[in-house]
C-alpha cells in the first residue's frame, strides 16, 4: 500500500508540469496582452511597448518565458491582476473558500442522493419507485446547469422567497462569529449546490443502480446467501463494496466536470468564487489571473484524482498489490 | 441398509417465468438422501441439476420460483419455512460448494474473513475463537500456512486453494448435508483428484451426507453410493452406483456411459457413441417422453405419454417404457 501511494504521488509531479506547460502555451496563443494596451491608449508609443516588453521578458523565446514563469510560480509570485489591481495569489486565496464550499456541498448532495437511490432502484428493480427514480435521473441528466439554476432562482428565490437568489453572504455578516457566518453562507449555497449537483445526482444514481444489479447476479453474492448471512449483510457487506468500485471511477471522472460546472454556477448565481474569477480573467484577457486560476483548478483536480485513486485502492485489494 | 432419512425431495418443481414462456427447469424431482450417504445427481448441462440444488436452499434467483412439491429435511418441509428460519439452516445445517472457485469468493474480502463469517453467524463464539476455528478449518482442508493464508485475498490463491477455502467455509459449521454443485469441474485433473479425495476424507470425518452434482459419471463412480440421472428436469433413473454402471436400464443413462472415452474403446477401435441430437429447447419440449427424439428405442407410446418412474427391481427406478434389459448385449449390436 505504501509503495502504491508513493508511486502515485511521484506521478503527480510530471503530470503537473505537463499541465502547466499546456496551460502556458494555450494562453500565450491569445497574443501579447501588452500590445493590446496600445489600442486603448494613444499616448503609449511602440517604443514604450518595446521597453515594457524588455522589462517583463516578453522579448525572450517562449520556452524560456515558460521556465521563468514556472520558477516564479513555485516561489509564490503569481503576478498582478490587471483587472482587480491585486496580487493574483491574494485574489485566489480569498475566492477559493466560496468555490470549495460550493463544490463540496454539491458533491456531498449528489452522493447522499444518488447512492441510496441507486441501491434502492437496484434492489427493487422495475418497481414504481424505480421507474420514478429513472425518470428523474433522465430529467437531471438532460437539464443544463444554467437553465435549471435560473428556474430554481425563479421558484425558490423570487416566487416563494425562501432562499436568496445570488451572492454568498448577507450584509453585516462580516462581524458575526464563524458558526453564524457559515450558516449564512449555507443559505446562499443551497440553490447553486443543487443546480451544480443535479448532473451528478442523476448519472451516479443510474451508475450505482446498474453496478449494483450487476453485482447482485455474481456468484459470491449467492455464496454469501448460501452461508446463511442476513440479507442486510449480503447487500451492504458483500454486494455494495463491489458495486461501488466502478462508481468511484465515475466520481473520479466527474470531478473536473464539477469544476467546469462551478464556473457556470458561480456566474449564474453571481457568487465570487474561483470559477467566476476565471471567467472574468478570460473575458478581460487578464493573463496572470487566468494563468493562476487555471493552475489552482488543475492542482485541485489532480489532488481529487489522487484522493480517488487512494479510495480505489482501499476499496479494491486487487489494485493495491498490482 | 436401514439408515435415518435426512432429506426427501417430493415432486419438487421449480419453474422460470420468463417473457417467452414458462421454463420447467425442475419438473417433479423425487430424491431420498440418508444420513452420511453420498447421492450423485448426474445430467447434461441444462438438465436442471443446479437449479434443483439451489431449490433445496431456496436460493433460486428471479424469475425462478418454486411451483410445488416438498423438500423435507429432518422431517420438516423447507419450502414452508420463513426466510429467517431458512437463513439459520443455510450454512449451518445445509452447506453448499459451487462450481467456480474464481467467482464464488468475494474478491474484496480476505479468505479468513469469508470463512469466519459463517462461523460467527451460526455459532455462539467471539471473534477470537472464530478466528482460531477458521485457521483450524483451513488447516483441515489442506491449505498450507493457514495463518498467513487467513489474511490473503482470493486473487492471491490458486483455483485449487480457493476451492479448498470454499470447502472450509462450507464445513466450518459441521453441516448435516453438503451440496456440491460441480465443485471440481473448473479445476484441472490433478487438483480435481485432490479435492475429491479431500471431500471423501472429510465426509467420513464429519459424517455429512453429500448431494454430489456433476455431469461426469466417472466422478460419480468415485464418490457416490447412489445415483440419480436427470434429464430435462426429471429423474430418469435412480439406483445404487453399482447398478447404474453394471446394469443401466434407461437409454439415456446407457448413452451417457457409452460416451465416456476409455482405453478399451481405443483398443478395439470402437467408435465413441455420442447421444444423437441435442437437448430440446426448454421453450419447446417434445410431447411424451422428453428423451424420445434422441432415443434409439423409442416406440409410439413414447411419443404420446410421459412414462412414470417405476421400480423395476428393488432399489432400481427407471422412467422408461422400454427399459434396456441387458446392457452388454445392446452394446454388441
Amino acid at each position: 500500500m505504501r509503495t502504491y501511494i508513493t508511486r502515485r504521488m511521484l506521478q503527480l509531479i510530471p503530470l503537473m508540469l505537463i499541465i502547466s506547460f499546456f496551460i502556458f502555451m494555450v494562453l500565450s496563443l491569445t497574443g501579447n496582452s501588452l500590445r493590446s494596451l496600445v489600442a486603448g491608449n494613444p499616448r503609449i508609443t511602440p517604443e514604450i511597448i518595446k521597453k515594457l516588453e524588455r522589462i517583463y521578458g516578453m522579448d525572450k523565446p517562449l520556452l524560456a518565458r515558460y521556465f521563468y514563469w514556472l520558477k516564479a510560480f513555485v516561489m509564490g509570485q503569481w503576478g498582478y491582476s490587471r483587472e482587480y489591481h491585486d496580487p493574483v495569489i491574494q485574489l485566489i486565496k480569498s475566492r477559493l473558500p466560496v468555490t470549495l464550499s460550493l463544490m463540496g456541498l454539491s458533491f456531498l448532495l449528489s452522493l447522499i442522493v444518488s447512492i441510496p437511490v441507486g441501491i434502492y432502484s437496484a434492489l427493487k428493480q422495475y418497481s414504481f419507485l424505480d421507474y420514478v427514480a429513472t425518470a428523474l435521473a433522465f430529467f437531471g441528466m438532460a437539464m443544463p446547469i444554467f437553465w435549471f439554476g435560473l428556474m430554481l432562482m425563479l421558484l425558490f428565490g423570487v416566487k416563494l422567497g425562501w432562499l436568496p437568489i445570488g451572492g454568498y453572504s448577507s450584509v453585516g455578516m462580516d462581524t458575526a462569529n464563524f458558526f453564524m457566518r457559515s450558516l449564512d453562507h449555507l443559505k446562499y449555497l443551497i440553490l447553486p449546490a443543487i443546480a451544480l449537483g443535479l448532473q451528478g445526482m442523476a448519472s451516479w444514481t443510474r451508475y450505482t443502480r446498474s453496478s449494483m444489479l450487476e453485482v447482485l447476479r455474481q456468484d459470491y453474492v449467492r455464496t454469501a446467501r448460501a452461508k446463511g448471512l442476513p440479507e442486510r449483510t449480503v447487500i451492504y457487506k458483500h454486494a455494495l463494496r463491489n458495486a461501488l468500485i466502478p462508481v468511484i471511477t465515475l466520481l473520479m471522472l466527474s470531478i473536473p466536470m464539477l469544476f467546469g460546472g462551478a464556473v457556470l454556477t458561480e456566474t449564474v448565481f453571481s457568487m465570487f468564487g474561483v470559477g467566476r474569477l476565471l471567467y472574468t480573467a478570460i473575458i478581460n484577457s487578464d493573463t496572470f489571473l487566468a494563468m493562476g486560476t487555471l493552475m489552482v483548478l488543475a492542482i485541485l483536480v489532480v489532488i481529487c484524482n489522487f484522493g480517488a485513486d487512494l479510495l480505489y485502492a482501499i476499496a479494491d485489494p486487487r489494485i493495491r498489490y498490482s | 441398509m436401514k439408515k435415518e432419512l435426512l432429506l426427501e425431495i417430493k415432486d419438487l418443481k421449480t419453474y422460470f417465468y420468463t417473457d417467452t414462456g414458462i421454463v420447467k427447469a425442475v419438473d417433479g424431482i423425487n430424491l431420498k438422501l440418508h444420513k452420511s450417504e453420498v447421492l450423485g445427481l448426474v445430467g447434461e448441462s441444462g438438465c436442471g441439476k443446479s437449479v434443483a440444488s439451489l431449490s433445496i436452499l431456496r436460493l433460486v434467483d428471479q424469475p425462478g420460483k418454486n411451483a410445488g412439491g416438498e423438500v423435507i429435511f429432518k422431517g420438516e418441509d423447507l419450502l414452508k419455512k420463513s426466510e429467517e428460519e431458512m437463513r439459520k439452516i443455510r450454512g449451518s445445517e445445509i452447506a453448499m460448494i459451487f462450481q467456480e472457485p474464481m467467482t464464488a469468493l468475494n474478491p474484496v474480502y480476505t479468505i479468513g474473513n469469508q470463512v469466519m463469517e459463517a462461523i460467527l453467524i451460526h455459532q455462539d463464539v467471539n471473534e477470537e475463537e472464530a478466528k482460531k476455528k477458521t485457521v483450524k478449518m483451513l488447516e483441515l482442508v489442506g491449505i498450507p500456512d493457514p495463518e498467513k493464508r487467513f489474511n490473503e485475498y482470493p486473487h492471491e490463491m490458486s483455483g485449487g486453494m480457493r476451492q479448498r477455502a470454499m470447502i472450509a467455509m462450507a464445513l466450518s459449521c459441521n453441516p448435516d448435508l453438503l451440496i456440491s454443485d460441480e465443485a471440481t469441474t473448473a479445476l484441472d485433473v490433478t487438483i480435481q483428484a485432490q479435492i475429491l479425495e479431500l471431500m471423501k476424507d472429510l465426509q467420513k470425518k464429519i459424517e455429512a451426507a453429500i448431494l454430489f452434482i456433476t455431469h461426469d459419471l466417472a466422478l460419480v463412480a468415485e464418490m457416490a453410493d447412489t445415483v440419480a440421472v436427470a434429464y430435462m428436469g426429471k429423474i430418469v433413473e435412480y439406483s445404487s452406483v453399482k447398478n447404474i454402471f453394471k446394469d443401466p436400464r434407461h437409454p439415456y443413462t446407457y448413452g451417457l456411459l457409452k460416451s465416456i472415452p476409455s482405453l478399451i474403446t481405443k483398443k478395439t477401435k470402437q467408435p465413441l457413441l455420442a447421444i444423437e441430437g441435442m437437448i430440446p429447447s426448454p421453450h419447446n419440449m417434445p410431447k411424451g417422453c422428453y428423451f424420445h427424439p434422441r432415443c434409439p428405442f423409442a416406440t409410439d407410446i413414447c411419443r404420446k405419454q410421459m412414462p412414470e418412474l417405476k421400480e423395476i427391481k428393488p432399489g432400481h427406478l427407471v422412467r422408461c417404457f422400454n427399459p434396456i434389459e441387458n446392457a452388454k448385449e445392446v452394446s454388441k449390436k
